[in-house]
């Protein structure tokens, strides 16, 4: 069993997973969703940058505990940067709102020079930081947490198994069908298929690439449909599983820290706002 | 024909859609949305195109099952592929309910004159203007106007000589919409149609016949 939950998720996996035996690794995965869920419903609702960079430096922390925070940085790096790079642009040259002077670069090429303001800046901070908090959070909980542990803990906390089989499957076939799409692009790109073409053709091409792909699916759904019906699909007594996700009294109070986080910083909005 | 047999109510029927076939046909339109993604890269063409798969849905099997789809498939993607793509399930539910409605009110019964040319077109102008209404407010609040993509660059220009960015965000966004989303339900629709009758789910026997 072991064997199985400590394989990767599977060739081209989409779910990131890394084996290993941090804290992260054996919290409950539920536990960890609601903490995600706190953690970035608590920094949406602040009104500045400052509880958030909290927030943040706290996941932030979690990840190197953990040992995943090198690859949390490099997907990071990706994720962040083009988002980061739009907002502390465009709103500290632009921000309707600027008045206060920050600095001033002098002497560029074209535009001669450049002043960014305070309170743009300030604003994509705003605007940033949960962002980070989400994507840190998010990153941390994929990373330790095995896909099948997460559909089966979720399940035993009342979530439909129908839909976990969705979000399973689905997880399951994105990887699949873009095989067999890319197996359906080369056999139409040796029939002739043109992908410079002229952009009413290639627009032709797209229904042409999906249709085979769809009906191709489409045939499957049937025998699929047959072996879950056989399974007890529809059937809605309670699930046995092949293997069990501790939830330990620790995650059970992780999770009501998670809820009091969120009434907590509601009220405090509110107050502030009264 | 006399079609009477099936009769559909978009509120009380929301039990029926949900048959084991279509929760097997969720994870394949999920796939197709993202998939769209794909093509569209190999393609060169340059729009999102990742609806069609929740459109598809909503025509053959009905809303609420591609509401299902639309809303996992950014759940997903949040989860795989970009964290801030979830706040955007809002859109893909607008798209879900608002398609599978007007397959109930039988928008999509094959193409014989012109009227019915004009209402596909109809159609994706609504769907486009539902995708720019629910995605503006998001786009604005919770990323304050950018998501590190190619749009940013218009937004940015129209901030830069003046506007609000309630109205850059608007603006920039409807002109992507009504682009992609035409395409989508064109797609859609084209895919769907050539689905043999023997694959469809009784919900799209009824909304594409008779």
């Amino acid at each position: 069993m072991d064997a199985l939950l400590n394989a990767p998720a599977g060739r081209g996996g989409l779910f990131d997973y890394q084996p290993g035996e941090s804290f992260l690794h054996h919290m409950n995965p539920v536990s960890k969703l609601a903490l995600t869920g706190s953690f970035v419903t608590v920094a949406l609702l602040s009104p500045s940058y400052r509880v958030p960079s909290v927030l943040f430096a706290l996941v932030i922390a979690s990840c190197l505990l953990a040992g995943i925070l090198g690859r949390v940085a490099r997907l990071l790096g990706g994720l962040a940067l083009p988002i980061a790079a739009s907002l502390l642009f465009f709103h500290g040259l632009f921000n309707p709102r600027n008045e206060t002077r920050l600095f001033v670069v002098d002497g560029l090429p074209v535009v001669g020079r450049i002043v960014v303001w305070e309170e743009g800046i300030r604003f994509a901070l705003t605007i940033l930081t949960p962002l980070l908090v989400l994507m840190v959070a998010i990153l941390a909980t994929v990373m330790t947490t095995h896909p099948k542990k997460l559909a089966v803990a979720m399940v035993e906390k009342g979530l439909s198994p129908r839909l976990a089989y969705v979000f399973m499957a689905a997880l399951q076939f994105i990887p699949e069908m873009r095989d067999q799409a890319e197996a359906i692009l080369d056999a139409q790109q040796a029939r002739g298929l043109d992908v410079r073409a002229n952009i009413r053709r290639r627009f032709r091409a797209f229904v042409d690439l999906l249709t085979p792909l769809l009906i191709g699916m489409l045939i499957t759904t049937e025998t699929r449909s047959l072996a879950l019906e056989s399974r007890g699909f529809t059937r809605r007594n309670p699930r046995t599983f092949l293997f069990e996700v501790p939830d330990r009294p620790v995650d059970r109070a992780l999770r009501w820290f998670a809820g009091l986080f969120v009434v907590a910083a509601v009220a405090w909005r509110v107050v502030a706002w009264l | 024909m006399g079609g009477s047999e099936y009769s559909y109510s978009f509120w009380k029927d929301i039990g029926v859609e949900f048959t084991t076939r279509a929760f097997v046909l969720i994870p394949v339109a999920i796939g197709l949305n993202v998939i769209g993604g794909t093509f569209t890269r190999v393609l060169r063409i340059p729009l999102f195109l990742d609806v069609i798969g929740t459109m598809l849905l909503a025509i053959i099997a009905g809303p609420w099952v591609a509401l299902v789809a639309g809303v996992s498939t950014n759940i997903i993607l949040g989860v795989t592929t970009s964290p801030s793509t979830a706040f955007f399930a809002v859109v893909q539910a607008g798209i879900a309910l608002v398609t599978g409605w007007m397959a109930v009110r039988g928008w999509f019964r094959g193409l014989d004159s012109v009227r019915d040319y004009a209402m596909i077109l109809v159609a994706g102008v609504i769907l486009a203007l539902v995708s720019t209404f629910t995605a503006t407010p998001i786009q604005v609040i919770v990323l304050g106007g950018f998501s590190g993509a190619g749009q940013d660059a218009a937004v940015g220009a129209l901030l830069a000589t003046g506007s609000s960015i309630i109205e850059a965000v608007f603006a920039t966004q409807f002109v992507i919409d009504i682009t992609d989303k035409l395409l989508s339900i064109v797609i859609a629709y084209f895919v769907a149609i050539q689905i043999p009758e023997r694959y469809l789910p009784p919900f799209g026997q009824h909304t594409l016949n008779e």
